[in-house]
C-alpha cells in the first residue's frame, strides 16, 4: 500500500467548455512540504477545492489520508486543516471567538488546543480584538491556527504567502518548516511565487493550464534541465568549431549579458568542464574564465513551461507519470 | 455547534439588535397608544394586539433569518465551515435551529411587555389574562416571525448574497401578504387560506372559524416550509465553495 497521504488519479475538472484542471495524476508523499507550482489561472485553487471536497471533480480518483473523496470526506478531513485562496473569518467576532466557532464543529479536544494554537501564531494577545481590526498578515496567522485546532496530519494551504511583508514570509516558512520536521505533518501549499516555493518545499508540482508538467524532489527537478557552461575565450569562433567535436555539448550559443560563450550539456559535473578545458587548450584556443550557470527552479519552471503547450507533452516532459516520488 | 450558530447569529449586533428594538419599540408604542387613545384598553384586549403588530418583528425576523442564511457563503466562511468535515445537511440544518432560537430571544423581550402591561393595565371591561392567554398571545407574537424567519433563511441559502437575500425574503414577507389578499379578493378564500401569509396567520391566531380549518392551515404552513427549506439544502448540498 501507498504511503502517499494524497493520491489523485487522472482527476479533472471542467466548466463548461473549460478544463480547469487536466488529467492530473499524482502521489503526495507524508512529512514533507509539497508545492503545487504553477502560474495564476492554472487552476490550483480549483485542484485543491475538490481535495478539501468544496468542489466535485468532473473526473479520476481522490484519495486523501486513505480516504476517498467525496465518498469518505468526513473522515478524509477529520484530521486534514487548511486555508483556501485567502482566510475568511467572522470579522465582528474576535479572533478568540471566531477559533470558539470552528472548534466547536471540530469537536473533540480541539477547543483545548486553542490556547496552544494562538500562542503558536504568536496572536494570544490580540485574540480578544475582533477580526476586523487585524492586518492581514494577522488573518493570516489566524488561518493557520484555525488549521492547526484539528490537530491535522495534512496541511493544505493556497497562496499562503500572498499578502505577506519578507519578514512575514520568512516567519511562515519557519513555521511550516517546524510542522514538517519537528511534528511530522504533512503541508501541501500551492504558489506562483518560485523563490518561495525553492527554499519551503521539499517535492514540487510544476501545473500548467491545469496539466501536471513534472513533479518530483525539488533538488533532482532543478538537476534535471537543461545545464549551462559559461566561457570566455580567446578565439569564440575557433572554440565553437572545437566544443562541436565534444559529444555531450549539445548547443552553443552567445550569452550576450556575460559576454561569454553559453554551452548546453545534458548534464555536467567537474570531469566534464576539466574536459572542455583540456579540448579546448589542446587546440590552441586560450580559456580566461568557466564556470557553470547554477541552475535554479525558475530556470527549470521557466524551461518547463516554455515548452510546453497542454496535450503536447513530450515523454521527458512526463516524466512526473513515470518517476513516482 | 447550535451555541455556535447562535452566537454567529447574536454577533451580529448591528441587525440583531436592530430587530430587537424596533421589535420592542412597535409594542411599546402600540400599548402607549391604546392607553392614551382609547383608555379602556387593558387585560386581554392588549394580548389581541399581539398578532397585527408582530408584523413590524416578522420584518426584523426577515432581516436576522435572511443574513443567517446568506452571510457564510457571501463571507466565504461556509467553505471553512464544510472542511471541518462536518456534513453540509448538518450544518444546514443546525443554521435552521439557530435561526429558529435566535428570532425567539430576539422576539422575547416585547412578549414579555406585552404580558406584563397586560397585568399591569387591567381593565373593567375585558377579561384579565390568563396563563392560557398569555401562552396564546406569546404564540401569536411568534408565528409569523419564526415562520418567516425560516423562509428567509432558506431564500438567504438559495441566493447566497446578502443584500438579494434580504430583498428577496421582504419581497415574499410583504408581497406575498399583498398576493394572498388578492388572491382571497378575487380568486378564491380557500385557496388564499393555504397561502402562507394566511396559513400562518390561521395558526398564529389559533383560529377555528377560518376558510380552511386549523389543521389543514398548520398542514399548509409545514409544506412552505418544507418547500422553501429543501431549496435551501439543495443549494447548500449542491454548492462549490
Amino acid at each position: 500500500m501507498s504511503d502517499a497521504i494524497i493520491q489523485l488519479e487522472h482527476v479533472s475538472k471542467r466548466f463548461g467548455h473549460q478544463l480547469a484542471v487536466d488529467d492530473v495524476t499524482v502521489e503526495v508523499p507524508r512529512g514533507r512540504c509539497f508545492a503545487w507550482l504553477g502560474p495564476n489561472g492554472c487552476g490550483k485553487t480549483t485542484l485543491i477545492r475538490m481535495m478539501l471536497g468544496l468542489a466535485h471533480a468532473s473526473a479520476g480518483r481522490i484519495n486523501l489520508r486513505g480516504f476517498e473523496v467525496p465518498k469518505d470526506i468526513q473522515k478524509a478531513l477529520s484530521r486534514v486543516g487548511g486555508i483556501v485562496e485567502e482566510p475568511r473569518f467572522y470579522p465582528y467576532l474576535s479572533g478568540q471567538r471566531n477559533l470558539d466557532v470552528w472548534a466547536a464543529h471540530y469537536g473533540g479536544e480541539a477547543r483545548s488546543r486553542i490556547p496552544s494554537v494562538l500562542d503558536r501564531v504568536d496572536l494570544t494577545e490580540r485574540a480578544g480584538d475582533k477580526v476586523k481590526t487585524y492586518s492581514l498578515g494577522m488573518r493570516q496567522r489566524l488561518g493557520v491556527a484555525r488549521a492547526l485546532l484539528n490537530d491535522p496530519e495534512l496541511l493544505v494551504l493556497d497562496e499562503p504567502t500572498n499578502g505577506l511583508d519578507p519578514a512575514g514570509m520568512l516567519e511562515f516558512r519557519n513555521m511550516i518548516r517546524n510542522l514538517i520536521e519537528r511534528e511530522g505533518r504533512t503541508v501541501f501549499i500551492s504558489s506562483h511565487i518560485l523563490d518561495e516555493v525553492q527554499k519551503m518545499a521539499d517535492d514540487i508540482a510544476i501545473v500548467q493550464a491545469g496539466k501536471l508538467i513534472s513533479w518530483g524532489p525539488v533538488d533532482e527537478l532543478i538537476a534535471s534541465g537543461r545545464h549551462s557552461v559559461l566561457l570566455r575565450t580567446d578565439d569564440d569562433e575557433r572554440a565553437r568549431s572545437v566544443l562541436s567535436g565534444i559529444s555531450f555539448v549539445t548547443g552553443v550559443s552567445r550569452n550576450e549579458t556575460h559576454k561569454a560563450l553559453d554551452l548546453a550539456v545534458a548534464d555536467i559535473d567537474d570531469e566534464r568542464l576539466i574536459t572542455i578545458n583540456r579540448t579546448l587548450v589542446e587546440a590552441g584556443v586560450g580559456v580566461a574564465e568557466i564556470w557553470r550557470e547554477s541552475e535554479t527552479l525558475e530556470d527549470r519552471f521557466l524551461e518547463l513551461t516554455a515548452d510546453s503547450k497542454p496535450g503536447d507533452m513530450s515523454p521527458v516532459q512526463k516524466e512526473g507519470d513515470d518517476a513516482g516520488v | 455547534m447550535l451555541a455556535s450558530e447562535i452566537r454567529r447569529i447574536i454577533g451580529r449586533r448591528g441587525s440583531y439588535w436592530s430587530a430587537i428594538l424596533v421589535g420592542l419599540a412597535a409594542v411599546v408604542i402600540m400599548i402607549i397608544i391604546r392607553l392614551t387613545q382609547s383608555g379602556d384598553a387593558g387585560g386581554t384586549e392588549l394580548l389581541d394586539a399581539a398578532d397585527p403588530i408582530s408584523i413590524v418583528a416578522t420584518l426584523m425576523a426577515v432581516l436576522v433569518g435572511a443574513l443567517a442564511g446568506s452571510y457564510d457563503t457571501a463571507n466565504g466562511t461556509m467553505r471553512y465551515l464544510v472542511m471541518t468535515g462536518v456534513p453540509r445537511r448538518r450544518l444546514y440544518l443546525t443554521r435552521a435551529a439557530g435561526t429558529l432560537v435566535a428570532t425567539t430571544v430576539c422576539c422575547l423581550p416585547a412578549i414579555v411587555v406585552l404580558i406584563v402591561s397586560a397585568y399591569a393595565f387591567r381593565h373593567s371591561s375585558f377579561n384579565d389574562p390568563t396563563l392560557s392567554a398569555d401562552i396564546g398571545a406569546a404564540w401569536a407574537y411568534l408565528a409569523n416571525p419564526l415562520v418567516f424567519a425560516l423562509v428567509s433563511m432558506a431564500v438567504g441559502s438559495l441566493l447566497n448574497s446578502n443584500g438579494a437575500a434580504i430583498g428577496v425574503s421582504l419581497g415574499f414577507a410583504l408581497g406575498g401578504g399583498i398576493l394572498t389578499g388578492v388572491v382571497h379578493e378575487f380568486v378564491s378564500e380557500t385557496l388564499a387560506g393555504y397561502l402562507l401569509p394566511a396559513a400562518t396567520d390561521i395558526a398564529a391566531q389559533l383560529d377555528h372559524h377560518a376558510e380552511v380549518s386549523l389543521g389543514a392551515a398548520f398542514a399548509a404552513v409545514v409544506v412552505w416550509l418544507a418547500a422553501f427549506l429543501g431549496a435551501g439544502l439543495w443549494r447548500v448540498l449542491r454548492d462549490e465553495y
